[in-house]
């Protein structure tokens, strides 16, 4: 067995003690972002569990397939469009490399940098839900909030959507087409959540806490994701957005994604 | 009429024939899509981009020139002043053109106006740069009829038109905290030197070439006054572009830094380096040394400063996009046959443009 020496234990235990203490003071969420707010408006938002997710891209597959995202055959990595992404991310070399994934649907910010710059409005944030969501048949495709979105969510159609030839006439009718020259993105399945809002209206209640499942949180095969309302203090994600282990990313810009990461570690 | 020299003639046939190019290029790219550019995600700008931000600069800095000589006073400037408005109405439509060459579904354009959203900076852009145009025409209307006291009063509103035209033109890119090679208050001052200087340059080869296309009589030692303007904005530039790097460099934080490493020893260093010493230090030492009081030595150092501002607006806005914050492969860019081909024929356009203007209108008092 190796030796460790004093120093090296000094050395090891600071550091321990130090993340331990950090833990508790770096609480990562800002408890006033995340609180209920009044007026009866839903704000919609979705946890994924990073220690259930075993990065294996089924969520991709099923927004793809669920929203009638077009397949790219040009081989150029940007040129894909996809709602839903694993972003992965490769450190360090061996014998000590690291590769961390998160999946990333859109953030639907709650001050999303998209919105304020699109010059003609088709980028706007549904109030009622909290989701920012693209009218196509404004877009003029300047792709403007495609480069003010911090997290790449935002994809155009360079060229007229292609789809291999068994998809065609097999598309998801709830959703609508997309043409060359507009950005599109993830939209939480708003066509879903609109079903749920007509049931639950249709049946004279509440629409219920897990009642909505987006394509990507229906698929996931490790339970990983979860989706809710934040506005519902006692729903699921409320409760898991409270807990020390949630976390956005790039929340230092301010832009409040509503979509929460629970660490690992 | 004046006649027009015979290697004038020859220039304005094969430019036409650029323009003509272009316009099979534009077809082909609406046919389909900006798929035919090189551009992709991440690298949601390109060549067109680079262009309308040069061209709004060159614009500007040409009626800071023209404004000059509207207020200065002084007789053998006013020759001098035409050709600058020229030159910057010019370049204006040339940027309006690359903008409109950027865009996804151009038929679209009047949603701008329909649907005008204040709080994007892109409206603020379209507001300022029509103010501007109407400014710029209303400038050189005033000195072709001859009212040189309206041409004053249009020459004092014209200085912090130009500076809002740039700056807000520096914010478009500057407010967008998503990429962290633009976002820096820097911008602004930085866009508005550089356009002095391209556009300084750029009136001088215009009158140059005037002079052989036209053949009119402009002393030499209007240029040699005008190039003298370098001395003072060269190092302005210079410092500004300091300012920037130092602050990026000592700060180190990882986001900025990696755009800087780019910069200087990465996909854009060439751009970078041609920037440095021959876009800034050469032209101004040339200047140093005298060089500055022929002709031919104004405009090598008109050619190369206007150039180094070209490689400056590439150095802003291509280098951030390689570094976005969250996607972590696949980034790359290269301009294909549809990008050069219609920025090339925006610019053979702008000088036929010029030629054509420079044919109605009476460019020096003797005509």
């Amino acid at each position: 067995m190796e030796k460790i020496d004093r120093r090296k234990f000094l050395k090891v235990a600071g550091t321990g003690l130090t993340l331990f203490f950090l833990e508790g003071l770096l609480k990562k969420v800002n408890t006033e972002e995340i609180q209920p707010k009044p007026g009866g408006k839903k704000r919609y938002a979705m946890v994924i569990d990073l220690r259930r997710c075993i990065g294996c891209e089924a969520c991709t597959v099923a927004c793809k397939v669920e929203n009638n995202t077009p397949i790219d055959y040009s081989g150029k990595y940007g040129r894909k469009i996809f709602w839903n992404e694993v972003i992965f991310k490769e450190e360090g070399k061996y014998p000590y490399p690291d590769r961390n994934f998160w999946p990333r649907p859109c953030f639907h910010c709650e001050k999303p940098a998209c919105v304020k710059v699109c010059p003609v409005g088709a980028t706007y944030k549904d109030e009622e839900r909290g989701l920012v969501l693209q009218r196509y048949e404004r877009c003029i495709g300047c792709r403007y909030c495609a480069i003010a979105c911090p997290y790449g969510a935002r994809y155009f159609n360079w060229s007229k959507p292609k789809w291999p030839k068994e998809r065609e006439g097999a598309f998801n009718p709830d959703v609508e087409m997309r043409y060359k020259g507009i950005v599109e993105k993830c939209t939480f399945c708003i066509h879903r959540i609109k079903k749920a809002e007509e049931k639950a209206k249709k049946e004279n209640r509440e629409i219920k806490d897990g009642e909505i499942k987006p394509a990507c949180v229906l698929t996931c095969v490790g339970k990983a994701r979860f989706f809710g309302d934040l506005n519902d203090p006692e729903s699921e994600v409320s409760k898991l957005v409270r807990s020390g282990r949630a976390y956005r990313l790039e929340e230092h810009l301010g832009t409040e994604p509503k979509v929460f990461y629970l660490k690992e570690g | 009429m004046k006649k027009l020299s015979s290697g004038a003639k020859l220039l304005m046939v094969v430019f036409l024939g650029v323009m003509g190019w272009a316009l099979y290029a534009y077809i082909h790219q609406l046919t389909y899509g900006l798929g035919v550019t090189g551009m992709n995600r991440p690298v949601f700008c390109g060549l067109y981009i680079v262009s309308f931000v040069f061209l709004i600069g060159v614009s500007a800095g040409g009626i800071a020139i023209a404004s000059l000589s509207h207020l200065a006073g002084i007789e053998k400037y006013k020759d001098v002043g035409k050709i600058a408005e020229i030159v910057a109405i010019i370049s204006l439509i040339l940027a309006m053109i690359s903008i409109v060459f950027d865009l996804g579904r151009p038929e679209r354009l009047l949603n701008l106006f329909i649907y005008a959203q204040p709080i994007s900076p892109l409206i603020w852009d379209i507001v300022v740069i029509n103010i501007y145009l109407v400014l710029c025409i209303a400038l050189l209307w005033s000195s072709l009829k001859n009212k040189p006291k309206l041409a004053k009063v249009f020459a004092y509103i014209s200085i912090p038109a130009f500076i809002l035209v740039l700056s807000v033109d520096a914010w478009i890119f500057g407010l967008m905290k998503s990429q962290p090679g633009w976002h820096t208050t820097i911008l602004a001052p930085l866009f508005i030197c550089s356009a002095l200087v391209s556009g300084l340059a750029l009136v001088i080869l215009a009158i140059i070439f005037s002079r052989w296309a036209f053949k009119i009589d402009i002393a030499d030692d209007v240029l040699v006054n005008l190039g003298q303007y370098f001395k003072f904005l060269l190092p302005v530039l210079f410092y500004f572009l300091f300012c920037e790097f130092l602050t990026t460099a000592f700060a180190g934080i990882p986001s900025h830094a990696t755009i800087l490493n780019e910069l200087v020893s990465g996909k854009f260093s060439s751009f970078f380096w041609f920037d440095m010493i021959l876009g800034i230090i050469v032209p101004f030492i040339l200047l140093v040394l005298g060089f500055g009081r022929t002709v031919a030595g104004i405009s090598l150092i008109s050619i190369l400063s206007f150039l180094g501002v070209f490689a400056e607006r590439v150095d802003i806005v291509l280098p951030s996009f390689y570094h976005p914050l969250l996607i972590t492969s696949g980034v790359s860019y290269s301009p294909t046959w549809v990008e050069w081909s219609l920025i090339g024929g925006a610019y053979a356009f702008g000088v036929v443009l010029f030629i054509i203007s420079g044919l109605i209108i009476p460019l020096t008092q003797e005509g």
